[in-house]
Formats: structure tokens, C-alpha cells, sequence
């Protein structure tokens, strides 16, 4: 393994990325109801799409009718990623803003901004029930 | 014998390869490209490199100090070098079931698996930390029957090499005879795929015939199309994070276990055990699916 091997292999990485990032430029993921209950769905066996707030900044909870979990999601590139809010997840509520802080550092800190104070209150009380 | 670095030679083939397949992907929405995930992936393959050096000189002084207890020399032939290929890719289905069954390896193997994209650059996205859940020591057997390191090295990048195309939505099925013998796009979309139906299955590296062999084969289906990644997708795509989340896990878990058991069950048994079971296995994860599935109405 030799030093300018290395470097034409970080170059070509610059170069590919580049190239990748001409090609697909703007193609991000979009969150709407079907989408959450389609990838919800496939995720989790079992699951009944129960009430959803799609939040205008690209993320989204929704109730597991079947169980009454709750799973946020949030769009990460074009793909979307989930989890099921459980214990040793910090909930903070600011105005219409719900914020989760996870312990697990591959997740980062998530804002859910919700139009209405009143509908974010809700959906904290509601959170609050499900994870004890 | 002095024999090329195979995976080097083929270097300027899979940049090519990467190009044509996002044209593909741009032009005829057959595969999944984005700028990010396409970074992490190649940074990985070029961080394995560099890491990789150290799990190789580790397996070259074990491999050299093994050679006096060889109980044969087999000589360089084609011959030869078609029985270890084929030795050498049984040897990595173990090793790869092994990765998926044993957290301490898959800690390792979970980094390959990460991405939420199935193309040619996730085949480039190789771990960083594989001295620590160290492969070759599978590869020391062969080592006491006889076969040469260096013909050992080779034949590991040709099935390296083998394992680039078929990490791809472009190709649909290959012919059938092909498909019943060889590892293929269709096989290893099934390995990378988080259906429930598709966990743990089709661990092959060149040759499908081992699932075949030892019941882990899947077959691909129409109406249950593969999705990627892992149960629990990482919403980063921070190489480092990505090299190390398991790890991180793993320490985690075994400095809050209540025993030594439970300490060494985070470590040895399956990812995602747990002393109470409240966290998902792929057998738990199979075991509700079916459950669920049994009480669908027939179609």
C-alpha cells in the first residue's frame, strides 16, 4: 500500500461523489401519510397505521393502532428512517415544537414542528402515555 | 510465485462500473444513488484499506509461523488454485453465518450491511475495524492442510472481486442454471435485505450451492420486494459512527450486565439479545411475522 496509491483512491472517491451528486441532484425523500404507513408497515409486523402528524421539516410520528406504540421517522437523504419511541428517549416541548433527544448516537437529535401548540401538547401527552 | 493484487488490478473496473450503473440509476431509475450515502460507502472501502493492513500482517506471521506444521505441499496448479477457490468460499459461508449470528462479528459485518441503497458502491463499503473480530484465524486451517499464503491471498480477492457485481438492482436474474449454482444479484439483494422473510439467509459468498446445502437459501420474490439496510437504520452517515456504533453497543451493554453471563451473551449471542427479551432478534422479528402472517385471510 503505497502513499500516492492512496491518494488517487481519495481523489477518485472526490470524483465519484461529484459525479453521483451532478447525477441525482434534489431527489431528497418526502414524507406524506401513505409513505409513512408503507415504510412503517413493511418495518414492523403487524403495524396498523393509527393517528400521524407529518410535521412540515421532514419528519413524522404515527401511532401503531395495534399496540399503541409510537414511531418517529425522519428523512435522512432519499431514504427514511424510523424508531419506536421508547424509554430513555428525552421528550422536550417548546411552543409547537416537540424535540427527542435518543441515547443512541447514530440518531440524531429530532424536531417535530408542528403548525398548532395545541396539536404538539397533545401528541407530547400522548408520547408520555406510551413509554411510560 | 509472485501473484498481482487481484482486488488492485481491479480497481479501474469498479470505478467504471460505479459510473455506468449511476447512469442507470439516472437515466433509467433501475438503482438507488445518493451523494451521501455514495461518500460513506467509498470512504469505508478506502478506510478498510488502511486499517485492513494491520488484520494482515496479523494473519501473515500467523500463517508463516503455522507453515512448518502444513501436513502437505500443494504446489502452485490450476487445478490447485480451483480447489482452494472453492475451499476458501465454503470457508467464507461459515465465516459470513458466523458474522450474522455472533454480535462480536457482526459488530464488525453490521458496517457492510448499513447502507439503505443496494449498488455498487455498498459492495466498496467494507469495514474498518475487522482486526478486531479477526477472519483469518478461519483461514488457518488451510494454511495447516497445505495451500500457499500467497495462493490463499489470491483466491480471497477473486471471491472479493466475485462479490462486486452482484451488489446490484440493475441485473434482474441471471440464467437458471446459473442462478441454482452461483451467487447472483437476485441471492445476495436477499442477504441485504431487512424483510423479515429475508433475514439471515443466502450467506454465500461465490457459490449459492452452500445455502443450498445447509438450508440458509431464500429465494428472492416478486411480490415482496427487498428492502435494505438494518433492522434499526442508522440515520447518519458519519463513517466513523458507522465503523463504530456496534462496538459502542456492545461495551455499552456488557458495562451494565448484571453478570458475567449476560456480559459475555451481549458479546457472543445473536445481535439484538437481551437478559428479558424486550429487544428484537432476527428470530423474534421472524417468529411475529409469522405469527401475523398466519393470521391474514388467505388470499
Amino acid at each position: 500500500m503505497d502513499v500516492p496509491y492512496l491518494l488517487a483512491s481519495l481523489l477518485g472517491v472526490g470524483l465519484l461523489v461529484g459525479l453521483n451528486v451532478f447525477l441525482m441532484r434534489g431527489r431528497r425523500a418526502s414524507l406524506d401519510a401513505t409513505i409513512l404507513s408503507q415504510c412503517l408497515g413493511a418495518e414492523v409486523p403487524g403495524f396498523r397505521p393509527g393517528a400521524s402528524e407529518i410535521a412540515g421539516n421532514g419528519a413524522a410520528l404515527c401511532e401503531n393502532a395495534a399496540d399503541g406504540s409510537i414511531y418517529l421517522a425522519v428523512t435522512r437523504g432519499d431514504a427514511v428512517v424510523t424508531r419506536k419511541l421508547s424509554r430513555g428517549i428525552r421528550l422536550q416541548r417548546n411552543g409547537a415544537t416537540l424535540t427527542f433527544v435518543f441515547s443512541d448516537f447514530t440518531f440524531p437529535r429530532a424536531l417535530v414542528a408542528f403548525g398548532d401548540e395545541r396539536v404538539a401538547a397533545e401528541w407530547g401527552a400522548r408520547i408520555a402515555r406510551a413509554i411510560g | 510465485m509472485n501473484l498481482p493484487d487481484p482486488t488492485q488490478l481491479a480497481t479501474p473496473f469498479f470505478i467504471l462500473a460505479v459510473i455506468a450503473e449511476m447512469l442507470v440509476a439516472r437515466f433509467w431509475e433501475r438503482a438507488g444513488y445518493e451523494p451521501r450515502d455514495t461518500a460513506t460507502s467509498l470512504l469505508m472501502g478506502f478506510g478498510s484499506v488502511v486499517f485492513g493492513v494491520a488484520g494482515a500482517f496479523t494473519f501473515l506471521a500467523a500463517a508463516h509461523a503455522l507453515a512448518p506444521y502444513r501436513i502437505a505441499t500443494i504446489g502452485w496448479s490450476w487445478a490447485a488454485v480451483a480447489i482452494c477457490f472453492v475451499a476458501d468460499d465454503f470457508k467464507y459461508y461459515w465465516w459470513h453465518r458466523a458474522s450474522h449470528r455472533i454480535r462480536w462479528l457482526w459488530a464488525d459485518h453490521v458496517q457492510h450491511h448499513s447502507s439503505q441503497h443496494y449498488n455498487l458502491s455498498t459492495a466498496l463499503r467494507q469495514p474498518w475495524t475487522s482486526a478486531l473480530a479477526p477472519g483469518f484465524v478461519i483461514s488457518l486451517p488451510m494454511v495447516l492442510i497445505g495451500f500457499p499464503v500467497p495462493m490463499l491471498a489470491f483466491v480471497g480477492g477473486i471471491n472479493l472481486i466475485y462479490q462486486f457485481w452482484i451488489h446490484t438492482e440493475v441485473i434482474g436474474k441471471m440464467p437458471r442454471w446459473y442462478e441454482a449454482l452461483m451467487n447472483t444479484p437476485s441471492h445476495h439483494r436477499v442477504h441485504h435485505a431487512t424483510n423479515a422473510r429475508y433475514l439471515d439467509a443466502n450467506y454465500a459468498g461465490a457459490f449459492i450451492i452452500w445455502d443450498r446445502m445447509f438450508g440458509t437459501f431464500v429465494a428472492e420474490r416478486a411480490d415482496d420486494p427487498p428492502r435494505y439496510g438494518i433492522v434499526k437504520n442508522l440515520a447518519t452517515f458519519n463513517p466513523v459512527k458507522v465503523a463504530l456504533h456496534e462496538w459502542v453497543g456492545i461495551v455499552t451493554d456488557m458495562a451494565h450486565a448484571r453478570s458475567v453471563r449476560d456480559a459475555a451473551l451481549y458479546l457472543l449471542a445473536p445481535p439484538g439479545w437481551s437478559p428479558d427479551g424486550s429487544r428484537d432478534t432476527s428470530k423474534s422479528i421472524k417468529a411475529r411475522w409469522a405469527a401475523f402472517r398466519s393470521m391474514e385471510p388467505a388470499e
